[in-house]
């Protein structure tokens, strides 16, 4: 799927899901248009994040609630530097963009989407299907795809009736205590792509490279001039752009990860000479690392006949590396959210399935 | 770009570009990864040669992806959904996306720290919060969270550090749970520097 692709559906992917979640309860069958959001209140009231601890370590309980002498009703403990206290509350993300744009929302769906369930969400029969209520679990999802246009139809987390459900707490409470979801694999790190990579494609790369081993450099891409980029005011995007490439080159296997210090302080991310406990790639093992991550052989054969003849092979191959691999990282971690949206609806579909059932016997 | 220029540039005849800058190539040197990359690229069904124009210009890589208004909300919408639902293994690989695509908004690098600092890596923890402080340097929220993670790693001299810039831009409206966690911070510190004095 294209890149431009990959945008649309997931726009799509989204609307769809709003509308099969809160469709006609938001007053109508039509899409949530910008003009719509408030422009002000906020979903969750600042300091609070939603399904979890209001922010304060200590928690703090609503006024007009008292506290609960069962353990398992009380809000979880969470200090607020482990939780997104300060950061704005996301507006509703349909109606921020994207589906505003009517070539967009003319868009066919894409992955995960079929023409029968934008139909659905049209169709004012739907209503009693919507109307069903959700168990916990789907409500979870449910609540992930939640855009309502305006807080009157949000949940108002500030208030108790509102606030999450015990299956909802038992959720967030795993959050900073579950190793298991913390350490989830991720599957657009290198190493993974690396384990899938198929062996041939990395002898294939170790072959081609063979030849110019006896002129291997040491990979040290000077990134010292990616500090010179950063203004002293700090204010331009700019600086965020060159954190990305660095945050994302040391994923790349060998890539000694640059401390934040030696960004304020302008030194060379990577210093030259390497220091011992961070040996650098050769140009061979940066071959090897672009097969890993699905270059063909015809394709590594091309990118020698072209670099062949490059004096500083290893740095041009290690800038390459730096950019699929975050080119890919990206991409990938689009795609999952498009699978992951996509199996919220079908889930969501289902459950109004048996609903419906249950309704008509 | 042709196949004749790989290789047969001079590196020093043209000045590089932003992107030149910023990998540390010179401008033939950039005209090679250009082939290169948009080979590679076209591997993934991906037009390379637009996205590396852009990203020559010194554009993000959001930019150069032509990614349409309201992905970016979208995203950022997703991943705090994910967050509060307790799936930082699925919230933060979207706030790194968001980082690559719109890298200059600091919201989005703070959120990034947050899912690093939670899975204990600290070292990128550390450069997003930094990156945020440098992004938005009147803001007390990366202070605040650098302060967190330099008392963590028991890093006293950086949390005195930290808690300074903190008390020197935290404002009135900050979020309340911030100053009642920088309080306890502050004695972890105070008792830390009586401990050692």
């Amino acid at each position: 799927m294209s890149v431009d692709l990959l945008f649309r559906a997931l726009m799509n992917a989204e609307r769809t899901a709003l509308h099969l979640l809160i469709g006609d309860n938001i007053g109508g069958n039509a899409p949530p248009r910008t003009g719509t959001a408030p422009a002000t209140a906020p979903a969750v009231a600042p300091g609070a994040v939603p399904g979890a601890a209001p922010g304060t370590f200590e928690t703090t309980p609503a006024a007009d609630v008292p506290p609960s002498s069962d353990p398992l009703l009380r809000p979880p403990i969470v200090p607020a530097s482990h939780t997104l206290v300060g950061l704005p509350v996301p507006r509703p993300a349909v109606a921020t963009g994207g589906a505003d744009d009517p070539a967009l929302a003319a868009q066919p769906l894409a992955v995960g989407q079929d023409a029968d369930a934008a139909e659905r969400t049209a169709d004012g029969s739907s209503a009693t299907r919507r109307a069903v209520a959700m168990p916990p679990a789907i409500s979870d999802r449910a609540a992930m795809a939640d855009s309502s246009p305006s807080r009157a139809e949000r949940p108002d987390l500030t208030n108790a009736a509102d606030r999450p459900t015990l299956s909802d707490r038992a959720t967030v409470s795993d959050r900073p205590n579950v190793p298991d979801r913390l350490n989830a694999p991720d599957r657009t790190s290198p190493g993974q792509m690396s384990a899938a990579a198929p062996p041939a494609l990395a002898d294939a790369a170790e072959t081609v490279l063979a030849r110019s081993k006896a002129d291997a450099l040491p990979l040290n891409l000077d990134l010292s001039a990616l500090t010179a980029l950063v203004p002293a005011d700090g204010q331009t995007e700019r600086a965020g752009v060159i954190a990305s490439f660095i945050l994302n080159a040391a994923m790349i296997p060998g890539w000694p990860f640059p401390r934040p210090i030696e960004l304020a302080l302008g030194r060379a991310m990577v210093p030259d000479p390497l220091p011992v406990p961070h040996p650098a790639m050769n140009d061979a093992e940066a071959m090897t690392y672009l097969a890993n991550m699905g270059a063909a052989e015809k394709l590594l054969a091309r990118i020698r006949e072209l670099l062949g003849r490059m004096t500083r092979l290893p740095r041009v191959l290690a800038a390459l590396a730096v950019l699929l691999t975050t080119l890919g990282l990206v991409l990938s971690a689009l795609r999952e959210e498009l699978e992951a949206m996509a199996e919220e609806r079908r889930e969501l579909e289902e459950h109004e399935e048996q609903g419906r059932r249950l309704l008509v016997g | 770009m042709t196949d004749t220029l790989a290789g047969e540039l001079n590196p020093a005849a043209v000045a590089p570009d932003p992107l030149g800058q910023m990998l540390g190539l010179e401008a033939g040197e950039v005209d090679a990864l250009e082939a290169v990359f948009t080979e590679s690229a076209r591997a993934m069904g991906i037009d390379g040669a637009k996205i590396f124009g852009r990203l020559r210009e010194g554009q993000s890589l959001g930019q150069a992806l032509a990614m349409p208004s309201g992905v970016g909300d979208l995203l950022y919408h997703r991943a705090y959904r994910w967050f509060s639902f307790g799936r930082i293994d699925k919230a933060e690989p979207l706030f790194r996306a968001l980082c690559v695509l719109e890298g200059g908004k600091a919201d989005y690098w703070i959120g990034y720290g947050v899912c690093l600092r939670l899975r204990e890596n600290l070292d990128q923890a550390e450069t997003a919060f930094e990156t945020a402080a440098r992004l938005r340097p009147e803001w007390a929220v990366p202070p605040f969270h650098a302060l967190e993670l330099a008392v963590h790693r028991e890093s006293w001299q950086a949390a005195s550090e930290q808690l300074a810039r903190y008390d020197q831009r935290v404002t009135p409206d900050i979020a309340p749970a911030i100053p009642a966690e920088a309080e306890r911070l502050r004695a972890a510190v105070a008792l830390r520097k009586a401990g050692g004095a």
